[in-house]
Parts: C-alpha cells; sequence; structure tokens
C-alpha cells in the first residue's frame, strides 16, 4: 500500500465511523455486512459523502461494491490514481 | 386490493402489484430477510395469495420501478388500513441486492401514506434479528417503540422493533431523504 493509498484508508474510515456514530478512530477496517448500523440510508450517505471529501463519482451500479473501507479505499485511490 | 394508485419520484415510481408479478415476488423476497411472513415459496402460491389480496380492502401492494428503465427493484406495502382512524402498517418491503430503490421506495411509501391516502399515522414491525432494516428506519428518522413486541414467524413467536411515523413528523422524514433521493436519480440517468 502506497503512502497515499494508506491515508485514503485512514480518512476513509474515519468518514464512515462519524457517518455511523461509531467511536471514533476507527482503527480496523468497517465492513457494512458486519456493521448493522450500516444501513440502505447510512450507505447513501457514505457515498455522497466520500464523493464530495474526495471530489470523485461512483456509478450507481458500483454503490454496492462499496461496501467495506478497504473496498472503498481502493476505489477512491484507483480514481485519484494513487 | 385493486387499487390503481401509482406514484412518481425523482428515479423510481411506485405502481400495483398485479398477478403477472408473482415470479418477481417470489424472486425478490427469496432474495433477502429475513421477513415476518414467509411469503408463497412459488409463482404458483404467489398467484394465488395476490389473486386474494386483490379482494381484501385496505391493502395496497407496490412494485418500486426504476424509472429510466422501468426494473421492478423494490416491492412495499400499506395494508390493515383503519379508515377511522386514519393509520395502517406498512411492509413487505424488499429491494433488489445491489439496487438503490430502498430510500425513495420509502419516500414514496409515505408519500402515499400521508399525500394520498390521508392517513394520520403509520407503523411498521421489522424482525429484531433484521438488525440493518431496523437500522434503516432509525436513520430515516422514525420513532422507534420503546419495548420490542413480539410476532410470529415461521409458526415461532419472535422479537420485532416496531417504528412509527405520524402525519407531524412527515415534513421532516420528507426533508431527509428527498435530498438523497434527488441525487441517486441523477445518477441513475448518467447511467
Amino acid at each position: 500500500m502506497s503512502a497515499d493509498a494508506g491515508a485514503i484508508e485512514l480518512e476513509v474510515r474515519s468518514l464512515v465511523a462519524a457517518a455511523l456514530k461509531l467511536p471514533a478512530p476507527a482503527r480496523a477496517p468497517i465492513a457494512r455486512e458486519a456493521c448493522a448500523a450500516w444501513d440502505s440510508l447510512k450507505h447513501v450517505e457514505i457515498v455522497f459523502a466520500l464523493e464530495d471529501r474526495f471530489g470523485v463519482q461512483f456509478d450507481e451500479d458500483e454503490f454496492p461494491r462499496l461496501d467495506s473501507t478497504s473496498a472503498i479505499a481502493d476505489m477512491v485511490a484507483a480514481r485519484l490514481g494513487s | 386490493m385493486d387499487h390503481d394508485i401509482a406514484l412518481r419520484g425523482h428515479g423510481y415510481a411506485l405502481r400495483p402489484v398485479r398477478p403477472e408479478d408473482a415470479a418477481l415476488i417470489v424472486a425478490l423476497r427469496n432474495d433477502g430477510g429475513p421477513y415476518i411472513n414467509r411469503g408463497a415459496q412459488d409463482e404458483r402460491e404467489q398467484r394465488a395469495w395476490i389473486s386474494r389480496y386483490l379482494e381484501r380492502e385496505g391493502d395496497y401492494y407496490f412494485v418500486a420501478e426504476r424509472m429510466r428503465d422501468a426494473r421492478p427493484d423494490g416491492l412495499a406495502a400499506i395494508y390493515d388500513v383503519d379508515a377511522q382512524a386514519r393509520r395502517a402498517e406498512w411492509g413487505r418491503f424488499v429491494v433488489r441486492h445491489g439496487a438503490n430503490a430502498a430510500v425513495e421506495t420509502a419516500l414514496l411509501v409515505y408519500r402515499c401514506a400521508f399525500e394520498v391516502l390521508a392517513l394520520e399515522s403509520l407503523v411498521c414491525r421489522t424482525l429484531s434479528a433484521n438488525a440493518q432494516v431496523v437500522a434503516f428506519h432509525d436513520s430515516c428518522g422514525l420513532a422507534r417503540a420503546p419495548a420490542e413486541v413480539m410476532v410470529m414467524h415461521d409458526g415461532v413467536t419472535r422479537p420485532a422493533v416496531e417504528h412509527r411515523l405520524d402525519r407531524a413528523g412527515w415534513p421532516a422524514v420528507e426533508a431527509k431523504l428527498a435530498p438523497f433521493a434527488q441525487r441517486l436519480a441523477a445518477r441513475m440517468q448518467d447511467g
């Protein structure tokens, strides 16, 4: 993982933890499947917050794949060319 | 109930369930859950259920279709309408795996309840085990009953969470959900 990718992952974790009102800082990856609070409305909130924060845009059919902080960080990093 | 209520939102529309939706309903319900009611297990059984539903008053069952291409992405219903008390329950809420239909389907259900059916109050019950749907109703801003209720599920009594939305609370919920539905719809049009 490059330094940029690592920084992105930490920021993604922080953003997701804040949206889900989880105790911060989130020291480990967060997966939607394992987090009851990550419901359908929170998912949309998280995706749009990520888009606004990183200046990226995800296709509608990519939304379901943004299902963990690791997956999100990878997709954001790919968008940003990190 | 053989109703003709149809609502168009930003990216999704609700239309009445028809007998030919039987296979769709079975497929969508088998894709998720758990649900309070087990439901029909095959298309023939589901068609029979829809025939009985069409004769039942106070029951409005909908398919949520993506407006861009009419893909049926979800189901929801308002039922057990108490015409005197102006209250009802909503449920049979199912969304196709991977579809972004939940937010606008809920929004349209509430619009139907408060602006079309002129209800005063709507409740929904979700099995406590269905934690992400319970969380969804919490996130939408619905009031959660302080104690769990017990419901029958596959012949077994199980705990469920009851949420309520009253007419007075609808504008706040609409204000919360509508911007997300609009932004999602714009993304769907891009696709």
